[in-house]
């Protein structure tokens, strides 16, 4: 029953994976991506990084990709941080002024998310519960303190007036809060996926 | 049962220490009160000083304090660690410490001090590099003890329940919980909320205490001051609000056990923390309405989160408390009358942080009595009786002896009257335009000034014998040698 179930929630993720990125790729969504900040960074990065990590969920239950979960199992941490990293990088501004600067780059920019998104998706469920916990709230508090500069104006992404930065900052704080924190907790909850024994649920150490 | 006995003395060390403090902060507080109402009676620079000590004081001690009885409390349901209370107790005093010597070389830019206020006291300066420097490293160990309390909370509950998602009781929401499995307590669920909310805030605080010591140290190091400003009201915004969060834990943790009934972890009540979860931090933004320079979606933000995160508490906490103990037959001891008032204190205060959070009467009220009037209302009347309520219940655990009933009634309606009348005071002060941060009143506002300087001369005795009579418990302890009961 269960295994249904996951299996049907699986094939969702990867249907609204696949659905976000082909109207990322749309040609109306990247034009005003290049126009407003807001829709670039929040919207285009975030789904992203979404579609990368509902492929990378997903791909555990292709046979042919479980290769993939195997391999980033035996050393999740690494493979988490990198994919953590790839993310943040794009967040200094002189970085991501050259991809906007650059088509090619800015390609390579989208690639690098929807691959950091499926480095995360297919390690973080494999970190210990601890690592995991830490994981989203460090990454959470990171990107809050690049939100806040960005509402400050500390921050200047490439040609978009300052007016757009600053409500992009808010933005992405709003995402990150609504986004990263809760709907990673719901799924690998309802995929019964959240990590660690259950064995001492609902003991006390009274009572060991 | 080594452990145990550790954990005992820890807490009561933990406990009788806070007293001390809180008594002492709670008297530079009269002192305060008296000297605006008597202009003159002392300097600005001492005043500033002596505000700065106890805002910053205050906002730190009772953190730690009421997470040290939070502590104590969920140490059976949870593997805590004592070693990591011990190193935070060592953190916190040190950090007061500071604090007391940067207050006493002048130190006095308040609590929420701006940038780049530490570093350039003004034309006459009234401090000089160390003083602020002793202050942001003082405050920056006292979160740092927090901190700890985070992590640790965090690493015993994930231990205990597997994930943070159970931790947070989210298989109670998806129906999943495992058969003969207990979901994670309100108490606990309430904790996860402050260690993740807490861990989330230390890195902008973090930050933001490095830019302020780099400036202080090179002051050809500069920081963007809206940046500065934006990382303090954020993470001082979540560090302030997550104190009552934990005074929730203590009431489900406690309440129960007076009235008999069980505060069981339902649906609506993980909801209800998630949305907290979330809104605690978005609310912050509420501080950045006079900010014309940022945008004004954050405005809208701040204004949504502020409103939407009062139904939380209200709903899950405050009403479900309030229906926990109608008609359970409860005996009214002390220890559930503070955490009932404790109750009315988050629910008064809360509702005039709402007021203050609209947009339109922020621009009226933002700098008035009104904002010391609502945060001490949710902090000194809803916090404080929360702990006070905690030190009543754990006391006899502690020491073998029960603090004085009777007194300890006669001390509660001391702070109900003194306390309720301080507020009402500033609250009326604030909305007739008496500004907040000043050494005097406006006259047409003194009357106020000296009917709250008596207030506060009542809830200081309250709180006196309360601190006398916990001195009577603990010396009567230390003097026999008693092992706890």
């Amino acid at each position: 029953m269960r295994s249904v179930h996951r299996g049907k929630l699986d094939a969702a993720a990867a249907r609204l994976g696949a659905s976000l990125a082909l109207a990322l790729l749309a040609a109306a969504i990247d034009g005003l991506a290049h126009r407003n900040l807001v829709v670039h960074l929040v919207g285009e990065h975030m789904a992203l990084v979404a579609t990368g990590i509902m492929a990378a969920l997903s791909a555990r239950r292709i046979p042919r990709l479980q290769w993939v979960q195997r391999s980033t199992g035996h050393c999740p941490t690494p493979v988490a941080l990198a994919g953590l990293g790839a993310i943040l990088i794009w967040h200094i501004p002189a970085v991501f002024g050259l991809a906007v600067a650059h088509p090619a780059f800015h390609g390579f920019m989208h690639l690098s998310h929807v691959a950091a998104g499926f480095a995360l998706g297919s390690s973080v469920p494999a970190l210990k519960p601890l690592v995991q916990a830490l994981v989203l709230i460090g990454a959470d508090g990171l990107m809050s303190i690049v939100g806040l500069g960005m509402i400050a104006g500390a921050m200047r992404y490439g040609d978009y007036p300052p007016a757009q930065v600053a409500s992009a900052g808010a933005a992405m704080i709003v995402t990150m809060q609504a986004l990263w924190l809760l709907l990673p907790l719901g799924y690998w909850l309802a995929n019964n996926d959240i990590g660690g024994s259950t064995r001492n649920v609902g003991r006390t150490l009274d009572q060991e | 049962m080594v452990n145990d006995l550790r954990s005992r003395r820890i807490t009561l060390v933990w406990l009788g220490t806070g007293a001390i403090l809180l008594l002492a902060l709670a008297l530079l507080g009269l002192v305060m009160r008296v000297a605006q109402a008597v202009p003159g009676l002392i300097s600005a620079r001492v005043f500033y000083a002596m505000l700065t000590l106890h805002g910053s004081g205050m906002a730190g001690i009772s953190l730690t304090i009421i997470a040290a009885l939070f502590w104590y409390l969920m140490r059976r349901t949870l593997p805590l660690s004592p070693a990591v209370m011990q190193a935070a107790y060592g953190l916190t005093m040190t950090g007061a410490l500071l604090l007391v010597l940067a207050a006493a070389r002048g130190f006095g830019a308040g609590w929420t001090m701006l940038y780049p206020l530490p570093a350039m006291p003004g034309p006459v300066p009234a401090w000089d590099r160390w003083a602020a420097g002793l202050f942001i490293a003082g405050f920056a160990l006292i979160i740092g003890a927090f901190a700890l309390w985070s992590f640790d909370f965090l690493r015993a509950g994930v231990a205990r329940y597997g994930s943070l998602g159970r931790m947070l009781g989210l298989d109670v929401l998806a129906g999943t919980t495992a058969p003969g499995a207990e979901p994670a307590s309100p108490s606990v669920i309430a904790g996860a909320v402050v260690a993740v909310d807490g861990i989330a805030t230390l890195l902008p605080g973090t930050v933001l205490a490095t830019l302020m010591l780099a400036n202080l140290v090179a002051p050809s190091f500069v920081v963007n001051p809206l940046l500065a400003k934006n990382l303090d009201f954020f993470a001082g915004h979540v560090l302030a609000n997550v104190q009552i969060y934990i005074g929730a834990g203590v009431a489900y943790a406690l309440l129960p056990l007076y009235t008999h009934r069980p505060w069981k972890t339902g649906k609506v009540l993980v909801a209800g923390w998630l949305v907290t979860l979330i809104l605690v931090m978005l609310s912050a933004f509420h501080h950045l309405y006079q900010d014309f320079a940022e945008p004004v979606v954050v405005q809208i933000i701040g204004n949504i989160a502020s409103y939407a995160s009062a139904f939380p508490p209200i709903v899950v906490t405050i009403f479900a408390g309030v229906m926990l103990v109608h008609r359970s037959g409860m005996r009214w001891k002390v220890a559930p009358l503070f955490l009932y008032a404790g109750f009315a204190g988050w629910a008064i205060g809360g509702y005039a942080a709402i007021i203050d959070s609209s947009p339109a009467l922020n621009q009226y009220l933002h700098n008035t009595l009104w904002v010391p009037a609502y945060f001490h209302t949710f902090m000194a009347l809803s916090v404080v009786f929360f702990m006070l309520g905690g030190v009543y219940h754990v006391m006899p655990e502690l020491t073998g002896r029960s603090l004085a009933e009777q007194l300890g009634k006669k001390a509660a309606a001391l702070l109900l009257i003194g306390g309720w009348g301080l507020v009402g005071t500033w609250f009326l002060a604030g909305a007739l335009g008496q500004p907040r941060r000043y050494t005097f009143y406006l006259a047409h506002v003194a009357r106020l000034g000296w009917l709250g300087a008596g207030c506060v001369l009542i809830a200081t005795l309250g709180m006196a014998l309360i601190f006398g009579d916990v001195v009577r418990v603990v010396v009567s302890y230390v003097r026999t040698n008693d092992s706890p009961s």
